[in-house]
């Protein structure tokens, strides 16, 4: 009885690595492909949108749980074959994969990034001159946005560690009096935006849009120089002729990346990747969706998917 | 070493610490900031030397990789298997989409009544309760596919870790050898930062469950052999020399008498077991392992408290119920002749699973727990917070700034004039007071090898962070801990929080105290305080009340009011085991000022958590070497000093 069992419960257990693979009508295979959610909305709608049409085609989706960065280590060792969600902002985390060998990218999908330093509308009444950059250089503004404890200088939000915002580079080439107080995850500097905000309190830190918190139209961004290549490596580039880095953040773009092995097992979901475009206003509706009405992304998806045939079936051609 | 001279050689040590401190503006400066040309550095010849292993070491024409990760698979079968069976269903892949088998997972329903029927069999009506008000609340916050597969994970866990522990405590009781090297083992093992680890686990193992198995074994696993080793030794010798003079073999020995009658201590090593795996939860989430440490993640990422809160109670829920029905497992007195489960019990659970299951493809709110029957605090919690931070925001953030300005950063500051070379001065010096000089040397030379790496400046960070989170931690949980001790109730219920608060993520309420009060060192040392005030509160009720009655009697008798006995019988007597718990407490806040480094903290612990983002496993295991060193260190000079209260 206990054998029995046992040979019944492994025969299923192996059934679940092995399934065969032969022409389906469009799936080649019915092997789960596995997408990466990192509980990051915009992420995960796109995510869940580019999942919801491989579905249309016939294939399985298995949505596996990770933290973003751990994602690169799994598009390089192929165990997660695609995603259509990498932000254009991990710059150095996409070269290197890229430089494995292993990763190929694949173009963007058409979702404009904006990044750079947020301030909540009412910042504008004790710093005028905002959303201009010149604005933060006033005495009274500089007041209105310290701390005792930075000592006379602006209190700004910075980014987690492993961010790369150039804020270092744009304060000191351009003379800013900031002092920059580290977040350490993405919830924190989140949450400390969104406390200051509810009492009121004047306050400036990096933020982007599409985003829920960001993208809500309670505050805006700081114009700094406007980014060209030669402010990253150009010293006589820009307002200060010593220094690089006086310039913004490039609007950055969402990039698909893939598992150039696994692109030979799924010709057909390989196709659609490429076809896979979407618009900024639709993502920042999926994230209205799902922050503001309580939908969870799967339902958000299915919603887009709903509304938009005309342009997803054109890519299962 | 005679007690005068080690107590001068005390006063010396502190000497030379006050002499550091003071005299910073005339001693040479790179005795207190290591001079950058000569800084060492390792963490990138470790970096490229393990990613050159993780990717690309051959052993006879097999890729390292390759051999962990289909060790990985065979140890993964059992693991998707469960997850499958309880939480997600099965996926039968055919060769069109018509022929793709979907099987739902057991019946909630079904599973509550299996749980509810077995705890009842083991442990009586209050066990029974328990569980059904657990899997109930998991059920009813929509959290029921999460919690299960959270509980796979652990049952795989404790089971490996169980026999795994209980295989290296036995070979440890055998040989003195084994068990000096494995000790050692075992403290870098629990101090070691998660994150150190985290990413060489992932390129290993690959993704999913098995990483973060493997990743939490390593954390879990010293405890139970630990406990397992002390058990043994714990057994009176009376008992093996029954077992020898009826004629057991080695091997009958351990297993039939032995191992049993050490049940209560071995309880103890499960204990931790189950709480360290549960506690791992949401950094193993962060590699794929899913599960409700992902849902708190998620609902925190959107600072949705309530459902953050709601989670993190299920995974001290789950904990709490794992450990009873493990306590129900060893205090079991089978009645005589009569096992404890007859085969008609194993009919009857397989019944209340099945016939659920199946009526399930029928009734669908049997296979999956419907939405619709659902429900969720979380606006009450966003309003709660909403109305604390309008209300009291500002004066909080004032509160904040006054400390840090006032309190916290001229500590800091005081911490980074010590300077390394006072440090490792003063550390020899306190060493050879205690009578351990291989002690005082080792420590010093690891402060002036972190001060060589340049990791200074963080290293005054991080422990102006662990000091001030435990100072706080034993202000408020001394006084709880004697409330303990004192009366029976409130035993119990302190008892229950103290699961509570050690077993629930801290990430759960860290987020509600930066939204309050922003980032930085408030914020993290709030944090530690939490959860070490959790174990202040454990060992200083644990040590009071094994304070012997008859001291107490006595003191009774001679006419002492109960603060006089308190303060001049009580806490003295319990004086070595509050040191010894100081030390743990000291252990514990150096294991929490990791998790710190997400509320941005400057010190060694960001180091650890910015390499992982970066893919360097050299920087985060040299930062994480280099934390592991100072806990240990702290916790060995304590440890020391409690012995000597103890015989002098």
């Amino acid at each position: 009885m206990r054998t029995k069992a046992a040979t019944i419960a492994f025969a299923l257990a192996t059934l679940l690595s092995h399934g065969p693979s032969e022409a389906a009508p469009l799936a080649e295979t019915q092997e789960p492909i596995k997408l990466a959610q990192f509980n990051v909305t915009d992420a995960d709608f796109i995510t869940g949108v580019f999942g919801g049409v491989l579905e249309k085609a016939g294939y399985n989706v298995e949505y596996v749980k990770v933290d973003v960065t751990a994602l690169f280590t799994a598009l390089e060792l192929g165990d997660v074959p695609m995603s259509p969600a990498i932000w254009g902002s991990l710059q150095d985390l996409i070269d290197k994969t890229l430089a494995t060998g292993k990763v190929e990218k694949k173009g963007t999908i058409g979702v404009k990034v904006r990044e750079g330093w947020w301030y909540p509308n009412y910042v504008a009444d004790v710093c005028p001159g905002l959303p201009d950059w010149t604005a933060l250089t006033k005495p009274d503004c500089i007041k209105a946005l310290s701390t005792p404890e930075t000592g006379g200088k602006i209190r700004y939000i910075g980014t987690p560690a492993d961010w790369a915002p150039f804020d270092v580079e744009r304060i000191k080439s351009l003379g800013l009096a900031v002092e920059i107080v580290p977040s350490g995850s993405p919830a924190a500097m989140v949450a400390t935006l969104q406390g200051a905000v509810q009492r009121k309190q004047p306050i400036i830190g990096f933020g982007f849009v599409p985003h829920w918190f960001y993208g809500a139209g309670q505050g805006s961004f700081v114009n700094f120089p406007k980014y060209d290549s030669g402010c990253r490596t150009d010293p006589a580039w820009g307002i200060n002729p010593k220094e690089i880095g006086d310039c913004d953040l490039a609007e950055g773009e969402i990039y698909k990346l893939v598992n150039i092995a696994a692109e030979a097992k799924t010709p057909a979901a390989l196709r659609i990747l490429d076809a896979y475009k979407i618009s900024t206003d639709d993502v920042a509706k999926g994230i209205h969706q799902v922050e503001q009405e309580g939908l969870t992304v799967d339902q958000a998806a299915a919603k887009w998917l709903e509304a938009n045939e005309a342009t997803w079936s054109a890519w299962l051609k | 070493m005679g007690f005068p001279v080690g107590r001068a050689l005390g006063w010396a040590g502190l000497a030379l610490l006050l002499v550091s401190t003071v005299g910073r503006s005339f001693l040479p400066e790179p005795l207190y900031v290591w001079p950058e040309q000569w800084r060492i550095d390792i963490a990138t010849p470790i970096s490229a030397a393990m990613n050159g292993l993780l990717k690309e070491t051959e052993i006879a024409g097999f890729l390292v990789r390759d051999g962990t990760r289909s060790f990985g698979e065979v140890l993964g079968v059992p693991m998707r298997l469960l997850q499958s069976l309880l939480s997600s269903g099965f996926l039968i892949p055919g060769a069109t989409p018509a022929e793709t088998l979907r099987l739902p997972p057991l019946s909630w329903l079904g599973l509550v009544a299996a749980a509810v029927f077995l705890c009842h069999r083991l442990g009586g009506f209050g066990l029974a309760l328990l569980s059904a008000a657990t899997l109930l609340y998991c059920a009813a916050f929509g959290l029921w596919a999460e919690a299960m597969l959270t509980l796979a994970s652990v049952l795989v866990i404790v089971a490996v870790g169980f026999v795994l522990g209980l295989a290296l405590g036995i070979f440890a009781w055998r040989s003195q050898v084994f068990e000096a090297v494995a000790s050692q083992i075992y403290d870098v093992m629990q101090t070691m930062p998660v994150f150190s680890y985290l990413v060489p686990m992932l390129l290993l193992f690959g993704f999913g469950p098995v990483a973060a198995l493997v990743a939490t074994i390593i954390f879990a696993l010293p405890p139970m052999a630990r406990a397992t080793t002390l058990a043994l030794r714990r057994v009176p010798s009376e008992i093996g020399d029954l077992a020898d003079m009826a004629g057991a073999s080695p091997r009958q020995k351990l297993l039939i008498l032995l191992l049993p009658s050490a049940r209560e201590d071995l309880l103890l090593g499960v204990n931790q077991l189950v709480m360290l795996s549960l506690a791992m939860v949401i950094l193993a989430s962060m590699i794929g392992a899913g599960g409700l440490g992902g849902e708190v993640l998620k609902a925190l990422q959107a600072l949705r408290f309530g459902k953050g809160l709601e989670a993190g109670l299920a995974i001290s829920l789950l904990a709490i119920l794992l450990y009873r029905i493990c306590a129900a497992s060893a205090h079991v007195r089978p009645r005589q002749g009569q096992r404890l489960f007859q085969p008609r019990d194993g009919a009857t659970v397989l019944m209340l699973l099945a016939v659920p299951t199946a009526l399930g493809f029928v009734l669908p709110q049997l296979a999956h727990y419907p939405d619709s029957w659902t429900f969720t605090t979380n606006r009450l919690w966003t309003a709660l917070m909403d109305a604390i931070n309008s209300r009291w925001g500002d004066d909080l953030e004032a509160i904040r700034v006054a400390l840090v300005v006032g309190l916290l950063q001229p500590f800091r500051m005081v911490l980074l004039d010590l300077g390394w070379a006072g440090l490792a001065g003063a550390l020899l010096c306190f060493g050879a007071a205690l009578g351990r000089n291989w002690l005082g040397l080792g420590a010093a030379l690891s402060v002036v090898l972190i001060a060589a790496l340049g990791y200074w400046d963080r290293t005054a960070t991080t422990l102006h962070l662990v000091i001030a989170g435990s100072f706080l931690a034993i202000l408020f949980g001394l006084p709880v801990g004697m409330l303990s001790a004192s009366s029976r109730r409130l035993h119990h219920v302190i008892d229950a929080l103290v699961d509570t608060l050690l077993t629930l993520p801290s990430f759960v309420y860290l987020v509600p105290v930066v939204m309050l009060l922003g980032p930085g060192s408030v914020s993290a040392i709030i944090a530690i305080a939490a959860f070490v005030f959790a174990t202040v509160v454990r060992y200083a009720d644990h040590a009071l009340r094994n304070v012997p009655p008859a001291l107490t009697d006595a003191a009774a008798a001679f006419g002492a009011t109960p603060w006089q006995t308190l303060v001049k019988f009580r806490i003295p007597v319990a004086f070595p085991a509050l040191m010894l718990g100081l030390s743990q407490t000291v252990l514990m806040a150096f294991g929490m000022v990791v998790v710190t480094a997400l509320v941005g903290t400057t010190g060694l612990e960001q180091e650890t958590v910015t390499a992982i983002a970066r893919v360097d496993p050299g920087r985060g295991l040299v930062a994480g070497a280099a934390i592991c060193a100072l806990a240990m260190i702290a916790e060995r000079f304590l440890t020391a000093l409690a012995e000597r209260t103890r015989c002098g």
